[in-house]
């Protein structure tokens, strides 16, 4: 009997490496280019992926997570350098790896189609694949019920929600049993439900099956959830390790640094040549020291500020992300000096800016918003979290008069919307920035705000000087005669800023606004927020799907499924969810995969988190008891604690508690 | 059947049964077209609105205008004597062809003196123009005919003209020469034209634009896989869409069919397997959907209209045209159905058609096979 064409075991064990540990991907300087060598893609990366594990690509967009996986699928050329999976020369024999791999491109459910049902999808890619029978069936039926699927089977995939898709989509890239599951950006924009969902079928792969993953994300808190992580930043790995190690092993001290007013605070503190990086977390700021030596309430006093509030931070893998971008463009940031440019005159004190009550948004038998009620306040910013199809942007067009709402009442900005010729009215008080960039990408910078001060038919005379305010004020002045196209996304993003200020509104709407960004202009970016809100008074509602990004705002409103499910500040949410649900019991041990097989046996909610694991428990001290017990029973050093609760997690606990727990 | 290929086959099935745009695209506008085109598109020239200006108003000319007004070819709009009402006529399209008696018609006959009577035709169609006057021409010399059979019998003595050459028209294939007989033929050759290479235009760009592509990229799928999943629903939709055509000029048309419905099916098949492949071919080379189809339309129509001989015969095209005629496969295909459907030839005559036909599709195949990377770059 010759061996089915199905591998059972995954092949190729050729490959090892310095420590004799098993590899499944060898990538030595690869390197890739697009148009002819002019557009940079791919520039000399190399990183080795050990069978059994989770690696992350972590980064922006562009900054070549997808090439590499496409070069690595067998699907796309590369210039130079070599690629090895499980033994074979990716480069030289792409159609001896599509055996063994599972691919998932980017987007949410791409590999679908959508008149085709759940059951005839995975029907299609189980014939494609040749996938035996009654593996198949087991596969299939294990998967369905890991990800809640089987109740839908008769279902078009078009007719799902986006995380169901994704799930769907996964299911399908691995009915085969891939040795190497090879997934690009596979949680962007998923709700957190059907994420752990997805995170519980990743680790089941992993531990049973011995499956290996390469995934990419631009989520920093999901890289945690890898064993072992690459930065990735302009085409490189700019830092790759276990996530733990990589916080650890950042050099200098992140700080948290309060009591005076942010906007001078930044400016003191952006003076100090050991500072590597300060970001804005509303009425405080992180600050990351090159030198941990620096005593910094002494300085700051020194520098003028009364009562300095100073304590240490644990990093995380974001702040690891900057250092080391910072580090390699050793680029200076700075804030435009003068904000004068950006607001007019101090505002009004205004009644409270957006009030709602039961807005709803149906389009046909589908509800976008379901009666939503909230009220933002003079000069706060407002964050809408939520995953992809929750809501925030029909809400958004809404409270911005570009949708009318089925249902409800809103006052936006001292208009009643349901008025006669309150929507056009609303226009000349409010700014909106889109989700998707929508200047004119063949215009130059100036002429892209030009042609907007004009669509808002700013007078001439004020035009220029409103204009050259906000290049100088948004740092943009050096850029104004570039062409909108060849700037990076996290430049254009400020432009489109720029231009939803025009007109100088009290109130503005962001749809997304980082989508993509990468976390240093994501960072600047919030910074340039924040000042608006507090040197303009500017109110601000913003909607989000980063978790991390909740930091950033006053207050925050969760939504799932068209509901506003929590609203408040980030830590009274995080605190009223472990309240309820109690906090995080997080077990660190240096071998986590057979202490998780016994946890996960007592602790059916454990979830690996690279090599942590952990799960949310009502009763935390008996809990943490019986694991010590547990643990130390099998002989297994390990550190066993008691955790807060993150963004993602007292989310995961409000969607549930509003009963929409099935994703 | 190979799982891989009958994988592919059944989910192109189901899309094409699900989408309202595939199903339009393969049965709907198809029918639609052969009955737009079969009652609409005809060539012959019949009925057309005839003017007479008699001045005469006599026996004679009475006569004269019966020849005219009993046959099928005329349609008697009215009869006048004035010149400004007969310009209006003629301008506004209410008349195509006048024709002015002169006042002393009867007299002349009568004193068999040659009389000259005017013929105005509307020559915006240049075609139609020169029907109508040979149309004239030939009504004309039948009443010639009839005064001069006439002449002799009143002279007796039992003489009788005999005109010295007479003609026996037989028109072979086509007796009725109705272009019915023609046009609906043709229109079977360019709706398995148009049809078969929009559908598989879309086949693979359809699957680019929305991702799916990359599940026969990153899978160990083979190309002739894909391709022969993706052609074989479509071709299933083109016989049937053969079928209904068949039928309908059969049926509805009422079109003569002299040959052998075999040899008609076989040349069908071979050439909606190479007109899906011309679409498939655009489809791999495209990028959207949009530009897919309208090169499709460029690419496949235009020609097939013009210089398959559906309109011109492809002996009557100067070099160029021939050259061109003979780079279409529905060139091929078009001798096939012309000659099944009028002149009734069995396999024996086409098999120089066929084999072109199946040549053709072979390279168009090699193409497909061979510029369809599993890859994107």
């Amino acid at each position: 009997m010759t061996q089915a064409t199905f591998p059972d075991a995954p092949a190729g064990d050729g490959m090892r490496n310095a420590e004799g540990q098993q590899l499944i991907i060898r990538v030595t300087d690869l390197r890739k280019r697009y148009q002819r060598g002019r557009v940079p893609a791919v520039e000399g990366v190399s990183f080795e992926v050990r069978k059994g594990r989770v690696y992350g690509l972590i980064g922006p967009d562009g900054a070549g997570k997808t090439s590499i996986l496409q070069i690595l699928a067998g699907v796309l050329s590369a210039d130079s350098g070599a690629a090895h999976l499980a033994g074979i020369d990716v480069l030289a024999r792409p159609e001896a790896v599509k055996p063994l791999i599972g691919y998932m491109p980017q987007g949410l459910g791409l590999n679908l189609y959508d008149t085709l049902s759940v059951e005839e999808n995975i029907e299609f890619f189980r014939a494609l694949r040749q996938v035996p029978e009654r593996r198949f069936r087991e596969n299939r039926d294990r998967l369905l019920a890991m990800t809640r699927l089987a109740p839908f089977l008769a279902r078009p995939a078009g007719k799902l929600s986006g995380g169901m898709r994704q799930k769907l989509a996964l299911i399908c890239t691995l009915i085969h049993l891939p040795d190497l599951l090879l997934l690009d950006e596979p949680t962007t924009g998923v709700d957190p439900i059907s994420r752990r969902d997805f995170w519980t079928i990743i680790q089941d792969l992993v531990t049973n099956r011995g499956v290996s993953v390469l995934l990419t994300t631009s989520y920093m808190d999901e890289a945690e959830r890898c064993n072992f992580v690459g930065l990735m930043a302009d085409g490189e790995i700019i830092a790759a390790g276990a996530p733990d190690k990589l916080i650890a092993e950042m050099p200098g001290r992140l700080q948290l640094v309060g009591g005076a007013l942010p906007q001078s605070l930044i400016r003191i503190l952006e003076q100090w040549p050991e500072t590597e990086s300060v970001a804005l977390f509303g009425e405080q700021a992180h600050l990351l020291l090159a030198d941990d030596s620096i005593d910094v309430a002494a300085r700051l006093q020194q520098a003028g500020v009364a009562q300095p509030v100073v304590r240490d931070i644990p990093a995380g893998l974001e702040d690891v992300f900057v250092h080391h971008v910072m580090r390699k463009r050793a680029a200076a940031r700075a804030l435009g000096a003068d904000l004068a440019g950006l607001v007019a005159d101090p505002p009004p004190m205004q009644d409270s800016p957006i009030r709602t009550e039961g807005i709803t948004c149906r389009f046909g038998d589908f509800t976008a918003v379901d009666a939503v009620s909230l009220e933002v306040h003079p000069g706060e910013i407002l964050g809408l979290l939520g995953p992809n199809g929750a809501g925030k942007t029909t809400l958004i067009k809404m409270l911005c008069g570009l949708q009318k709402p089925s249902a409800g009442r809103a006052q936006v900005a001292g208009l009643d919307l349901g008025a006669r010729g309150a929507r056009r009215a609303l226009r000349g008080r409010i700014g909106y920035m889109s989700q998707r960039f929508s200047l004119y990408r063949d215009l130059k910078v100036a002429a892209n705000l030009d042609l907007y001060a004009g669509l808002y038919g700013l007078p001439a005379e004020m035009r220029r000087q409103r204009i050259e305010g906000l290049l100088a004020g948004l740092g943009l002045a050096q850029y104004a005669e570039r062409r909108t196209v060849s700037l990076p996304l996290g430049l254009r993003q400020r432009l489109a800023l720029a231009c939803a200020l025009l007109h100088e509104p009290r109130l503005l709407f962001l749809d997304e606004p980082t989508s993509g960004v990468d976390p240093v202009a994501r960072r600047q970016f919030w910074d340039w927020v924040h000042l608006l809100a507090q040197e303009g008074g500017i109110t601000v509602l913003v909607s989000t799907h980063y978790m991390d990004e909740a930091e950033h705002c006053n207050r925050l409103g969760l939504m799932h499924q068209g509901r506003l499910v929590a609203l408040g500040a980030p830590a009274e949410l995080k605190a009223a969810a472990e309240g309820q649900g109690g906090p995080m019991v997080a077990v660190q041990a240096h071998d986590f995969a057979e202490a998780y097989q016994r946890l996960h046996a007592r602790f059916p909610d454990a979830m690996l988190y690279g090599r942590r694991i952990q799960w949310q428990s009502p009763e935390p001290e008996p809990d943490i008891e019986i694991t010590r017990a547990m643990l130390a029973e099998a002989g297994i050093e390990a550190r066993v604690s008691r955790q807060g609760l993150t963004m993602e997690e007292a989310f995961v606990h409000f969607v549930e508690q509003a009963g929409n727990g099935r994703a | 059947m190979h799982s891989r290929v009958w994988a592919i086959l059944v989910k192109e099935t189901r899309e094409l049964l699900r989408d309202p745009v595939y199903l339009g695209l393969s049965f709907v506008i198809p029918v639609v077209m052969i009955l737009l085109f079969g009652f609409g598109l005809s060539l012959d020239v019949k009925h057309l609105p005839l003017v007479f200006e008699d001045h005469d108003r006599s026996r004679f000319s009475r006569d004269y205008m019966d020849g005219f007004v009993h046959s099928e070819y005329f349609d008697l709009i009215t009869v006048t004597d004035d010149p400004r009402r007969v310009a209006d006529l003629l301008r506004s399209g209410r008349a195509r062809v006048v024709i002015d008696i002169p006042p002393d018609f009867g007299r002349s006959i009568s004193g068999a003196e040659p009389v000259r009577v005017g013929v105005t035709v509307d020559g915006s169609f240049p075609t139609r123009a020169g029907v109508i006057a040979g149309y004239v021409a030939a009504i004309n010399a039948l009443y010639n005919d009839k005064l001069l059979q006439a002449y002799l019998s009143r002279q007796g003595g039992g003489v009788r003209a005999v005109l010295p050459v007479q003609m026996d028209l037989s028109v072979w294939y086509n007796p009725s020469l109705e272009s019915k007989n023609t046009i609906v033929p043709g229109l079977l050759v360019l709706i398995l034209m148009l049809f078969p290479a929009i559908l598989g235009a879309l086949l693979v760009v359809r699957e680019k634009e929305s991702g799916t592509i990359f599940n026969y990229y990153a899978s160990p799928v083979r190309r002739w896989e894909i391709i022969a999943g993706k052609v074989l629903p479509y071709l299933g939709v083109a016989m049937i869409d053969y079928l209904i055509i068949y039928t309908a000029s059969r049926w509805i048309f009422e079109v003569r069919f002299t040959g052998s419905f075999g040899v008609l099916t076989l040349g069908a098949l071979l050439y909606s397997v190479c007109t899906i492949g011309i679409g498939l071919l655009i489809s791999i080379l495209a990028r959207t959907q949009l530009a897919a189809m309208l090169i499709t339309f460029l690419a496949t129509v235009t020609p097939a209209f013009n210089y398959s001989g559906f309109i011109t015969p492809v002996a009557s095209m100067d070099t160029m045209g021939q050259f061109v005629a003979h780079l279409i496969p529905a060139t091929y295909f078009m001798t096939v159905v012309r000659g099944s459907y009028l002149k009734g030839l069995g396999l024996g005559f086409y098999w120089l058609e066929l084999a072109a036909l199946g040549l053709y599709t072979l390279a168009v195949y090699g193409a497909c096979w061979a510029l369809l990377k599993k890859r994107i770059g």
